[in-house]
């Protein structure tokens, strides 16, 4: 297995996309501060945005500042901001589904497939060498974000740092976990075009469509105040409050590590017994 | 432990209704280059699929190197594939592609790929991304590739394919020196016997997902070489003619035929005499049929190709 990730990590590391990835998010994240800086700027005061609740989910892609007005914006709040708006989400379930599935398009798992005693391994550690592209990533994220804020605002202030890495922490759980989601999704349609629209959808907010289905449902079956987006990994990554205390942490660790090991298990039992 | 390092009993792969591979029983010995021969279509990658672990199949069993049902893990390791086109990256050198399989076996040994690349005649390729390389080229990876771990079996789907007389020469010459050099156990596949004739010592052939003759290199060219072909209602009956006549090298090949192969001039002579002892002679022919006419004659006809 200890060989297994190793393989997988130097392939994700020669990978183009990897990179690619990296720099177009770096890119629209120097973007999104420049803009955040230009909303501060606007003459009317900013208008107070609330924190999410479960009641004011952001669905969608919309970035939203959560600073006081006349405050200074603060590492955190950008973190927060474009957490919520799942825009490092959407970079990273792209990564994921071409990860998961270029050993399948290149007809390389073929190489090795009827080589390992277990098929079901080979996406298993591909899930270990997304958990260090999904670390790296939002860890490279925040410093990124730093210093995109020192840049564009002409200062440094990091926010409440324990609250940071906290946040920080259980976000890299509940996307780790949607990345999975997304691998599984992919290996268990091997289609890559369908697999990034149902991805993209999950990040877009068109799953909202669903989940307020579901929700309707449910109400008329008589379980009232019922929402699916509490139980779900992208409506915990918007919910998580800008500074989480332990029982905040709590529900989103839980669902988060009920999604890995059910991805893991679907994912690993698909690859073993679809035949390559 | 049988005599065989691979052996299938009534393996059969079925896909919805269609049954791609039916009962196939293939026996293939240590040391042999086993060509497996059918037109396309007829069941062959399937069938290497499952023998490389790659599809599971539906019904029947394999045994391996003494393994068999869930135990066949354990070797599996030992068998290195080139199934269908290579599978490679093509943003990656040779080189890169692998060192990606030799992390997976933990193989750090200095050299290790220099010396595959050299053996595939790859050596020079430097930086090139795979995806410039030639059909050739990448074949010739691909069964790189397969040699990682140093496999006891090598399983190769038409890796003749689309290659132009040069490359399919380079593929004959490394696969010969793999079976003289490492004594590597090699089943290839191809729908081209003539190829296959000059490097396989055993031949499995194929026809819509049945395995319908097995034979020995030597039993191949006997049915190919030239030869008197008999046409009687009853063959047996000329066997007392013929031995008379002092004909020991011929063969009755089926209900209506027998073939042989000595003496050929003589054919006006062995006429006479079957006649003579009362045995009606349909037909008699001097034969010498090329190795692509007796795979399709055994396989329905040149109509059908």
């Amino acid at each position: 297995m200890f060989n297994m990730v190793r393989m997988d990590l130097y392939r994700m590391f020669r990978t183009k996309a990897l990179y690619v990835i990296w720099i177009v998010m770096a890119l629209t994240m120097l973007l999104t501060t420049a803009l955040s800086l230009m909303a501060q700027e606007m003459p009317e005061p900013q208008e107070y945005i609330q924190q999410e609740t479960e009641e004011n989910v952001n669905l969608g892609m919309s970035v939203s500042l959560p600073t006081l007005p006349g405050k200074q914006i603060t590492v955190l709040d950008e973190v927060y901001a474009n957490t919520t708006a799942k825009f490092t989400a959407l970079f990273l379930v792209i990564f994921a589904v071409l990860f998961a599935t270029a050993d399948i398009n290149s007809g390389y798992v073929k190489n090795i497939g009827g080589q390992v005693p277990n098929r079901g391994a080979l996406f298993l550690s591909k899930t270990a060498a997304m958990l260090v592209f999904t670390a790296l990533t939002m860890i490279g994220y925040v410093l990124l974000q730093a210093l995109f804020c020192r840049i564009c605002f002409g200062y440094l202030v990091w926010g409440n740092i324990s609250a940071l890495l906290w946040y920080l922490g259980i976000q890299i759980l509940l996307h780790y976990a949607l990345t999975l989601i997304c691998m599984a999704i992919a290996v268990v349609l091997r289609n890559n075009v369908f697999s990034m629209i149902i991805v993209i959808c999950l990040c877009g907010g068109i799953s909202a469509l669903i989940y307020g289905l579901i929700d309707n449902l449910m109400h008329k079956l008589g379980v009232q105040d019922f929402q699916i987006m509490k139980y779900t990994v992208t409506g915990q990554i918007a919910m998580v409050p800008l500074e989480p205390s332990s029982g905040d942490i709590l529900t989103p660790a839980v669902i988060s590590v009920a999604f890995l090991l059910a991805m893991s298990f679907i994912g690993s039992t698909v690859f073993a017994k679809k035949d390559c | 432990m049988s005599e065989f390092l691979l052996s299938t009993s009534n393996l059969t792969k079925q896909f919805g209704r269609h049954r791609a591979v039916d009962g196939v029983d293939i026996h293939i010995k240590k040391g042999a280059i086993y060509g497996f021969i059918g037109r396309n279509g007829a069941g062959k990658t399937t069938c290497l699929r499952m023998i490389s672990g790659l599809a599971s199949p539906t019904d029947g069993e394999i045994e391996m190197f003494g393994y068999t049902g869930k135990d066949l893990k354990n070797i599996r390791s030992r068998v290195g594939c080139l199934i269908e086109a290579p599978g490679l990256y093509g943003s990656m050198t040779a080189y890169e592609n692998m060192q990606i399989k030799c992390k997976l076996f933990g193989i750090k040994k200095p050299g290790y790929i220099e010396e595959i690349l050299h053996t595939v005649g790859l050596a020079d390729t430097g930086k090139k991304k795979t995806k410039h390389f030639s059909l050739g080229m990448k074949q010739r990876l691909g069964i790189g590739l397969a040699l990682i771990n140093e496999p006891d079996l090598l399983v190769l789907d038409e890796p003749i394919n689309g290659l132009d007389p040069q490359g399919i020469a380079e593929i004959r010459d490394t696969l010969h020196r793999l079976r003289d050099e490492r004594n590597m156990t090699i089943l290839i596949s191809s729908h081209i016997l003539e190829e296959l004739s000059k490097i396989a010592t055993d031949y499995g052939i194929i026809h819509n997902g049945c395995l319908i003759q097995e034979l020995t290199r030597k039993e191949l060219m006997k049915r190919c070489s030239e030869r008197i072909e008999l046409t009687l209602s009853c063959p047996e009956q000329a066997v007392p003619v013929l031995d008379r006549m002092g004909f020991v090298n011929y063969q009755i090949v089926d209900k209506e035929h027998i073939h042989v192969f000595e003496r050929l001039n003589e054919s006006a002579g062995l006429n006479t005499e079957l006649v003579t002892s009362g045995i009606s002679v349909r037909e008699i022919s001097l034969r010498n049929e090329e190795l692509e006419t007796y795979f399709l004659n055994l396989t329905g006809g040149a109509t059908h190709v």
